[in-house]
């Protein structure tokens, strides 16, 4: 298959007051379309950072001349708005901590997305939370949710643009053992129905073994 | 547009921001308030300015000037006048039945010209009344009293001629006084008046009380100084002249000062009546202020006087109630007088001798000064707004930093830099918008009951902010338009639209990832 995303070169240094910490010390990477990738890595190994410059939310190092590619654009020398397009069209991203928004409703907090990119979906929302079996819980709010429906909600919200790249900073990490093998389930029925590309942040062994690929990650660099 | 979905659901579910719609409610209705006074008290000056005067007054104090008929006659022919009228102002002094003595403005009118020229009809007070005043709910005007209706009609009658007539008999001159002039009639706080008792002091230094209803048998000692065509004081003329009715202009200083007479009573006291009299210049003063005349021991040479006025007031056929309106009037009215004293040489002054003003001229110090003083108020009171601004920008900086993570959620999901601004700023104007549409219902029900509010303040609390004795009328007056409205509402949106926009600008700074990370 040929790659939806390739990373060279990538460095990533974050400053803390007046002392330079390095997190990504160069990092190569290419995932095929379709394919389910984990990175997997202790904390502080770079996982969430490499994972926020795939998806545009960060932009790496300039020095020395980092490139990330997405289906032939590079997404290292787009402009501000294209990332947003890029952002809202090609990635959706699940989070740890779910990030929804708590005055929104659980239909809502999914519609959002949709509404920012231009093309309000409410139906198409309404039956992605219904696969992720939250049809009951339309009109809640994230405070009146369990955890693990907070993270479906998430995962609903991540997909309802039908991105091609699902990228996935421990989205079983806040959840009980049990709980969060239902949201991998979860995510990987809908990989392979949707055909999304899939790259998993982790640092458990049993997420990563789900995967077609493991990533290991250490010292801001890819492990061979 | 996302923007429309969180503004709803912040607005329904934040108190913070309704403390700014409340700082932008506040700062709405305060502006609002004061400029619908401040505009109430120019338009009512502006209303209130022609009350007494016409549009166009032609006046040549003390002395006064002769045919004046053949003047109003050419001032009626002209296609701009509608009518003329005659009329003599002097300074008298008043005696009111309880002793007491007012120095008042004395104005000689023709009852009927005079209600041609100006307000005079509609003004005058005691007089039947089909409906109370808007805000005497239990109807207690004693103008409504089925009983007094004959009695206020005849009262009414009377005013209107100037003179008092009791069933039976001849006419009789009689005066019409400003309504606050004898002190006696208290004014309710829904603004009718009711006649009051006061203490008559007898000639043998003793007292009574008295509940005497002036149209109905009060009088009073007029004495006023004649003054001849030289200028010199003459004997003083005192008559006892009934009270016809009383008026109220709304204009506290015609209300308490302004006393009307008939124009052929006054004419006589003044002795600016046609009769013979002495030539003018026939006699001097000699060193002893005695008068002596130089034919010595001859009779002095009498001559025809004709009847002088002192002042000629015009209203014109258009209506000149708005600023500047009755310049045209003015130089027309010039015209005709030019032509007027040029076919009386040595009887009427000159063009430039005497004045002629608009009643725009006579009010032009009050009605400037009031504009300044709107403009200078409003002024600083939307510098005091300002607060509005910066307590929006106070609680949206809070709310952008409680909100960051959310900021970063937005980005994530794709919105853009300007987008996340986007929210903010319509945040801002929708709060302005709430606040400045209730600050316009609360202005508004203010100004509505703005002197209800001020008599209830005055009762409870002893709280007195507006006194007729300086603020000129006995109401509050207030004119709130829709164009006012509309000018401090946008300007309450807009502050809060500023407020917001330094905080959106932050928001709008914030990268995805730091806003994501933000603890």
């Amino acid at each position: 298959m040929p790659p939806i995303l390739t990373a060279s070169n990538l460095h990533k240094t974050y400053r803390l007051g007046r002392v330079r910490v390095p997190v990504l010390r160069g990092v190569d990477l290419s995932i095929a379309e379709g394919e389910f990738v984990a990175v997997l890595g202790s904390s502080g190994s770079g996982k969430s950072t490499l994972l926020h410059l795939l998806g545009g939310l960060d932009r790496p190092d300039t020095e020395p001349a980092p490139t990330i590619g997405f289906r032939g654009d590079r997404v290292t020398s787009m402009s501000a708005g294209a990332l947003d397009r890029y952002r809202r069209a090609s990635v959706g991203f699940v989070f740890q901590f779910y990030h929804l928004l708590p005055e929104l409703t659980v239909l809502e907090n999914v519609t959002i997305a949709s509404l920012i990119a231009g093309a309000p979906a409410r139906e198409f929302a309404a039956a992605l939370l219904a696969d992720v079996g939250l049809s009951h819980r339309l009109e809640h709010r994230p405070a009146e949710l369990s955890g693990g429906e907070r993270q479906r909600v998430a995962i609903a919200r991540a997909l309802v643009n039908k991105p091609p790249l699902l990228l996935a900073d421990e989205p079983t990490g806040n959840l009980d053992h049990a709980t969060g093998a239902t949201i991998l389930d979860m995510l990987e029925k809908l990989r392979r129905d949707h055909g999304h590309t899939m790259v998993v942040v982790t640092h458990d062994a049993e997420t990563a073994r789900r995967a077609g690929r493991v990533v290991r990650l250490a010292d801001g660099r890819v492990e061979n | 547009m996302y923007q429309w979905l969180l503004v709803r659901k912040y607005l329904a579910s934040k108190i913070m921001p309704l403390l700014a719609s409340v700082a932008v409610l506040l700062c709405a209705a305060m502006v609002l308030v004061i400029w619908s006074v401040m505009g109430g008290f120019l338009d009512q000056l502006i209303r209130t300015g022609r009350t007494m005067t016409g549009d166009v007054t032609i006046t040549w104090p003390n002395v006064g000037f002769a045919h004046y008929d053949d003047l109003i006659k050419r001032l009626e022919a002209d296609p701009m006048v509608a009518a003329a009228a005659p009329m003599i102002d002097t300074y008298a002094l008043l005696s009111l039945p309880n002793g007491r003595t007012e120095m008042v403005l004395l104005k000689g009118v023709e009852g009927e010209s005079y209600g041609r020229v100006t307000a005079f009809r509609d003004i005058i007070w005691w007089k039947p009344v089909p409906e109370p005043v808007a805000k005497d709910a239990g109807r207690e005007d004693p103008r409504l009293d089925p009983n007094l209706a004959d009695d206020l009609a005849r009262y009414h009658e009377n005013g209107l001629r100037l003179s008092r007539t009791e069933p039976g008999a001849e006419p009789e001159p009689a005066v019409v006084m400003g309504i606050e002039v004898s002190g006696f009639n208290r004014r309710s706080e829904f603004g009718f008046y009711r006649p009051g008792v006061f203490e008559v002091r007898e000639p043998d230094g003793t007292s009574r009380t008295s509940d005497d209803f002036m149209p109905r048998n009060g009088s009073v000692v007029v004495s006023v100084l004649p003054i001849d065509h030289q200028g010199r004081a003459l004997e003083q003329a005192t008559r006892r002249l009934p009270i016809a009715n009383e008026f109220h202009s709304g204009v506290y200083e015609f209300d308490s000062k302004v006393v009307l007479v008939r124009l052929d009573v006054l004419q006589r006291m003044l002795r600016m009546d046609a009769a013979k009299r002495i030539a003018p210049g026939a006699s001097t003063t000699d060193a002893g202020g005695g008068e002596t005349f130089a034919t010595g021991d001859a009779a002095p040479t009498l001559v025809d006087d004709p009847a002088r006025v002192t002042s000629v007031v015009v209203r014109a056929k258009a209506d000149l109630s708005e600023l500047g309106a009755s310049t045209p009037l003015r130089r027309r009215v010039e015209a005709i007088y030019d032509e007027f004293a040029a076919d009386h040489p040595g009887e009427a002054p000159g063009l430039y001798d005497v004045s002629i003003m608009t009643w725009e001229d006579q009010n032009r110090t009050m009605i400037a000064a009031v504009q300044k003083e709107t403009g200078l108020v409003l002024f600083l009171f939307s510098l005091v707004s300002l607060v509005a601004v910066f307590l929006v920008l106070a609680i949206f900086w809070s709310m952008i930093a409680e909100k960051t993570r959310d900021i970063g959620v937005l980005r994530a999901i794709g919105a853009s830099a300007p987008g996340v601004a986007g929210v903010w700023v319509l945040y801002g104007a929708m709060i302005g918008v709430v606040g400045a549409i209730l600050g316009g219902v609360a202005a508004w029900g203010i100004v509505e009951n703005i002197n209800p509010i001020h008599e209830w303040m005055g009762r409870a609390m002893g709280i007195k902010i507006w006194d007729p004795r300086i603020y000129y009328f006995t109401t509050i007056p207030t004119t709130l338009t829709w164009g006012k409205a509309a000018v401090v509402m946008v300007g309450g949106v807009l502050s809060s639209v500023v407020g917001a926009i330094v905080p959106a600008w932050r928001a709008a700074r914030m990268t995805p990832v730091n806003a994501l990370r933000f603890e």
